[in-house]
């Protein structure tokens, strides 16, 4: 049984991982912005059928299609912050939910129609290759998937952190109206920030088809997912959405062989949630709300 | 043109001609048949295709001279549209009753048939239920109704029946099966009928696990059940989980066979969603253009020719049910309903008659067809193939499956 646990906490937390790589992006957005993306993790199709198209018309491993792809991920961001996000950001808050919504339909039914509501899969040679651990198997290409959110969460922190840019988003984050009276450009900022947010899913897609299933729909309950965990690890907070994705991971994977029925595995994760809103209400790493 | 116009007339009149000297009597009136199938409405697509076998049989039986003991008398469809909708399926059936059918086929959704068949009941219209499958439509005792398609709890009992026998056949009889279906209605009633048939034939359930419909990551319940070790997995799956489940076996190396209930592992996207990692999956389905039956092959080409998609299980069904009411009007002799109904209890069509996958279709008191049952399919270099019941298969079965790290 002690591999079953095993087995368990090594999956909960490689799928965390990828819960990470979602939830960053949209912490971020909503951090900077206060935009409540409900197209979020719609945008994972987007990376899912790039590396797919790019595997299966020109046989380009998925990993590097997720390179390739990064200038087109951040330029579609880009686009919809200037063409759809940016119209309505001084607007009422359930526009800007609309317009969110919207996206997300849009996305989903636009890959409806030109890719089918069929599933598919990038299937390469090594999709399932594994390595025993203790008696557990370790999927390697979820390792990459989940080594690959840790490195993009610490560097995009570190940009955050260290160059001017990171500096102004960080600005805006704060207090938009002071970071506009210093001489920011926030349209710019706010465009950059959709940007690397779509990247973040984006690539959190790409890296996902080696060992997922790609259909116009998926991205639905990864939105749910997300939110979750950035409510957990604090709005906005960086560090708070890395770890809350971990936490998500491994309660759900715990929640699966340990409550009396699988499909109750949701609740195992939603008690972790309410008990740390309780004690936390701003969430883990949330600073106290004014 | 007037050529043409000619020829016509000249084989219409020979036509004519043979029918007179063959049973001496000018060509009767035709034979009012009703279909009542969904043909608009969300479902229309299956009530389309259910609609199918039956033209497809009734044009055979008129080309091939009608109701001969009612002097040649051809079949005539007429329809109704359920929409899909019990209370519209129900104004139909009287609409068809009005009309002066004989009898009437349908409703495919199982939700329609049982409130419809009420109907023909009360107005003694014999019914012929090809495709519904749930097993309250032949519990109320009714007289005029004749269920072709097997009953719902048979998926589970036949799917347990194939475990057991596969096994058996080559020397290691299985013992333990594990569970796994999807926590809605569907996943939890046929995982009922499988612990009950599970029961009946003498194997041990280990567990029996639900989850939640499009999870993002089985790896824990997976790994639980490698842990159990079962002789086989039996799932009931839609798409989406089927090939996850299918992939995180892959990788966690679970060697156990894997028998799905068809849903998602008869879907042609199981196979062309993993590839290579399809095969040797087993899944329940109801009939397939491979099953070994006189004149199968041959059905499904012109089949195919005539519609341009592939008989399925449902369309084989309506096609089988038009043939066993053509028979009981030929042996009634009669168009009178209620002669027509005695006719019909007395069904027997066996052998090369029956393209199903089992040797007789007869009717029992309930109006149920004993002998229906399900087929098994297994998926051989990324093709369904019919390995169950045996002497319907079309190829031979792997059994156990080759174990991950050696394909």
């Amino acid at each position: 049984m002690a591999t079953v646990y095993l087995q368990a906490l090594i999956s909960g937390i490689l799928i965390g991982g990828v819960f990470s790589l979602i939830s960053v992006g949209l912490t971020l957005t909503f951090g900077v912005m206060k935009i409540k993306n409900f197209a979020h993790g719609d945008f994972l199709i987007v990376g899912m059928y790039f590396a797919f198209f790019c595997y299966t018309l020109l046989g380009i491993d998925p990993y590097l299609a997720a390179i390739l792809g990064l200038p087109i991920f951040f330029g579609l961001g880009w686009i919809i912050q200037k063409f759809l996000i940016r119209p309505v950001l001084y607007a009422p808050e359930t526009i800007k939910i609309l317009v969110t919504v919207g996206i997300s339909l849009c996305l989903q039914n636009i890959a409806v129609f030109f890719f089918s509501p069929d599933f598919q899969t990038v299937q390469v040679a090594y999709g399932s290759n594994t390595v025993e651990f203790f008696g557990a198997r370790i999927s390697l290409t979820r390792l990459a998937a989940t080594a690959l959110a840790v490195v993009v969460v610490i560097g995009l922190y570190q940009f955050l952190m260290k160059t001017r840019t990171g500096r102004a988003i960080r600005a805006c984050a704060e207090d938009g109206d002071g970071a506009l009276a210093v001489g920011i450009d926030i349209d710019r900022i706010y465009k950059i920030a959709l940007g690397i947010s779509t990247v973040c899913v984006c690539l959190a897609g790409a890296m996902m088809t080696p060992f997922f299933y790609i259909s116009p729909t998926v991205g639905l309950s990864f939105t749910l997912t997300a939110f979750v965990v950035v409510v957990l690890g604090g709005l906005g907070n960086l560090k708070g959405a890395l770890i809350g994705g971990f936490i998500i991971g491994v309660v759900e994977s715990f929640g699966e062989i340990l409550m009396p029925e699988a499909a109750l595995k949701q609740v195992a994760t939603f008690t972790i949630f309410t008990l740390i809103l309780l004690f936390r209400p701003t969430g883990l790493f949330g600073t106290k709300l004014t | 043109m007037i050529f043409r116009r000619t020829i016509f007339k000249a084989l219409g009149l020979a036509a004519i001609l043979s029918q007179i000297t063959a049973y001496n009597v000018i060509a009767a009136d035709n034979i009012k048949v009703g279909i009542l199938l969904p043909l608009s409405g969300s479902v229309a697509p299956i009530g389309v295709n259910n609609r199918r076998g039956h033209e497809f049989a009734v044009e055979e039986i008129n080309a091939n001279g009608g109701i001969k003991s009612l002097g040649g008398a051809k079949l005539e469809m007429i329809d109704g549209d359920t929409q899909g909708k019990p209370e519209i399926g129900i104004t139909e059936l009287q609409k068809l009753e009005r009309k002066g059918v004989v009898a009437i086929m349908g409703a495919y959704q199982s939700g329609v048939t049982f409130p419809v068949t009420q109907v023909s009941e009360k107005l003694r219209v014999p019914f012929i239920d090809p495709v519904a499958i749930a097993d309250s439509i032949t519990s109320r005792g009714f007289k005029y109704l004749f269920k072709v398609s097997p009953q719902a709890s048979w998926y589970a009992r036949d799917q347990i029946r194939f475990v057991k026998e596969a096994s058996e056949k080559v020397g290691k009889p299985v013992k333990s099966v594990v569970l796994l279906h999807e926590d809605t209605l569907f996943g939890k009633s046929t995982g009922d009928g499988q612990v009950a048939a599970a029961e009946q034939f003498g194997i041990k359930v280990l567990d029996r696990i639900a989850y939640p419909k499009d999870s993002a990551d089985m790896t824990a319940t997976m790994a639980k059940i490698k842990q159990m070790n079962p002789d086989a997995v039996l799932l009931v799956s839609y798409l989406s989980d089927a090939v996850l489940i299918t992939k995180t076996m892959k990788e966690l190396g679970i060697d156990a066979p894997i028998v799905g209930t068809s849903a998602g592992h008869i879907d042609p996207a199981y196979i062309s969603t993993l590839g290579k990692d399809a095969d040797y999956t087993f899944t329940v389905g109801e009939w397939a253009t491979d099953v070994k039956k006189k004149g199968v092959p041959e059905i499904s080409k012109r089949f195919k020719e005539k519609f341009g998609v592939d008989m399925n299980g449902h369309a084989a069904e309506t096609y089988m049910s038009t043939y066993v009411l053509a028979d009981a009007l030929e042996r009634a002799g009669s168009t009178d309903r209620k002669k027509l109904r005695d006719a019909l209890a007395e069904t027997k069509l066996c052998g090369d008659q029956n393209i199903l996958p089992y040797d007789c279709v007869r009717f029992d008191q309930t109006g149920q067809s004993p002998e229906a049952q399900l087929i098994i399919m297994q998926i051989i270099d990324g093709q369904h193939k019919t390995v169950w019941p045996f002497e319907s298969a079309s190829a031979a079965l792997e059994w156990p499956v080759p174990a991950w790290s050696t394909r």
